[in-house]
């Protein structure tokens, strides 16, 4: 049986200024899974897991936390979320180590047991040796880091994590993933937003897609993928292709051409008329960004 | 009620941290409240000393309070501190208690040095004296942190709050007869600065020191305390909010 952690019905958000930030969301997230949101800047999701983190309230519809209503049962999901908000930082003149034992503390840890935990948690996302190290003096990969290892030491089931790898290098990304998904092993539910197609595809079990505060598309990445199934990509390089394999119909984006072709025998044929030209060509499969292009539209792109 | 006094503990502890690794800023802090009383001894001797200690008192305990304001905006807007809490077992009152504990905390030295100068001035000279000194400026301190926290709901830019709270604090705790004794000021015009929330704090204390030359009643000051008090804390209650609307 599918134990869900959070299940919303028709839920929506429309702030005091008139925007309408969700336009009846139902979602259903399972027990154990990295489920991210995706989504433009603006799309809705952070107005989402605010509500179910209970920081925002609903205009209307339900929504529900481990069984609990976000509305008249907050205080019973607090003891069992742990959030790292959108944009959020440490003190500068803290340590790693006070900031994650705050949390230790505020969770209701005695002193003994939150020492422990906290030594734990700096441990495993390797903090350990900058734990005495003043915040302002980390790299933005370790700040972030020690924002998760907050949300970590709880011991919360649930963490809620708002675009937790923004402004973080590539090579910080990968560690947060990797530890992103050390925490599902040990047992936890993770919802994440993000607006990085590469983020939701290395590290989801499912992925919901937002845009304009409505769900677009919902499942595993594999289940996305093959609504782009045929949608077989080619970037050609090199100077006055639009013209010259004009029957191929290619798009400029970012100053490469892409050409979509839907079969075999059509990759092969496009692929012969770039090479005749003396144009390099190069062949991507289908990924994520194919599956939102195709269904928010090709404004993302451009 | 032991969660929730670890919970005030463990903020106020981590809240005074960055005070703690920069000491310089406390030993800043203690100047500028220490600062006009200073002026206070070298115009006026001993007495202006003493006026003076009471204005460093009030500013410590009570004015202070205006200042948390700034963790509130600060905490919300740009650490993104209070989505974390909001999140948390944390209840609103415990962040506020633990925001206003950490600023008692970080003005402990100020607070401190004057009670004893007092003491050597024989201003406070009994046990009850220093109590009655004490629960004065807890009450007022309250109510002003409520004040604090009043500000920094209501303000959403982190600029704006820095000049809110220190223009506020100019107003309250050096322009108004915080720091000098209100018999300096021309009789007809006293009356008005009772208007001032801060000023009937220090004129209380210098009634009960027998050091004021003005003729108000213990009893009515004492009133106009504890009405600055609901009003703050009523504001508070019915302005502020933890989860947002």
């Amino acid at each position: 049986m599918v134990n869900y952690v959070v299940e919303t019905r028709g839920l929506t958000k429309v702030y005091s200024n008139g925007v309408e930030a969700l336009k009846g969301i139902d979602i259903r997230i399972r027990e154990g899974e990295i489920h991210t949101l995706l989504g433009r800047n603006g799309a809705g999701k952070t107005t989402f897991i605010r509500i179910i983190a209970t920081q925002l309230m609903p205009t209307s519809g339900e929504a529900y936390v481990y069984g609990y209503d976000v509305v008249k049962e907050a205080d019973r999901i607090r003891s069992k979320v742990a959030v790292v908000p959108q944009e959020s930082k440490t003190y500068n003149f803290t340590t790693p180590w006070h900031e994650v034992y705050l949390a230790a503390r505020i969770w209701g840890y005695g002193r003994v047991e939150a020492r422990k935990k906290v030594e734990e948690v700096l441990k495993r996302l390797e903090l350990w040796e900058h734990r005495n190290k003043l915040c302002i003096q980390l790299s933005g990969g370790l700040r972030q880091r020690t924002l998760l290892a907050r949300a970590l030491v709880t011991d919360a089931e649930l963490l809620i994590l708002d675009e937790p790898t923004i402004g973080v290098d590539p090579v910080g990304r990968r560690r947060i993933w990797e530890f992103i998904r050390e925490i599902r092993d040990l047992g936890k539910t993770i919802i994440l937003t993000t607006h990085y197609m590469d983020e939701a595809e290395e590290i989801s079990d499912r992925v919901t897609i937002i845009d304009s505060g409505k769900i677009v598309a919902e499942g595993t990445i594999e289940e996305l993928l093959s609504i782009v199934r045929n949608g077989i990509k080619i970037y050609v390089y090199g100077d006055d292709v639009g013209e010259k394999l004009g029957n191929w119909s290619p798009r400029n984006v970012d100053g490469r051409w892409i050409i979509n072709v839907s079969n075999e025998e059509e990759l092969i044929e496009a692929i012969r008329d770039a090479l005749s030209y003396g144009y390099r060509a190069t062949i991507k499969p289908p990924d994520l960004e194919d599956v939102f292009i195709n269904l928010v539209g090709e404004m993302y792109e451009e | 009620m032991r969660s929730s006094l670890r919970r005030i503990l463990a903020y106020a502890h981590y809240s005074i941290i960055p005070m703690i690794k920069q000491p310089m800023q406390i030993i800043t802090l203690v100047g500028y409240i220490f600062l006009p009383m200073i002026f206070m001894a070298i115009f006026l001797r001993d007495t202006g000393a003493i006026h003076g200690l009471i204005g460093v008192l009030v500013n410590s305990a009570v004015l202070s309070g205006v200042f948390t304001s700034q963790d509130y905006v600060y905490n919300r807007i740009y650490f993104r501190l209070q989505d974390f809490l909001v999140s948390s077992p944390m209840k609103s009152w415990e962040y506020v208690a633990g925001v206003t504990l950490s600023t008692y905390i970080i003005m402990t030295p100020s607070l401190a040095l004057s009670l004893v100068v007092l003491y050597y001035f024989h201003v406070i000279s009994s046990v009850i004296s220093l109590l009655i000194t004490l629960i004065i400026l807890l009450v007022g301190g309250i109510g002003f942190s409520f004040l604090g926290y009043l500000i920094g709901t209501l303000t959403n830019n982190p600029t704006t709050v820095n000049g809110l709270s220190n223009i506020l604090v100019l107003v309250l705790g050096f322009l108004a007869p915080v720091y000098y004794p209100m018999d300096l000021i021309p009789p007809n015009y006293r009356a008005y600065t009772l208007i001032l929330p801060s000023t009937p704090i220090p004129e209380l204390l210098r009634q009960i020191y027998h050091i004021s030359e003005t003729c108000f009643n213990i009893w009515i000051l004492g009133i106009l305390v504890i009405i600055w008090n609901i009003l703050f804390i009523g504001l508070s209650i019915k302005v502020a909010y933890w989860r947002e609307k």
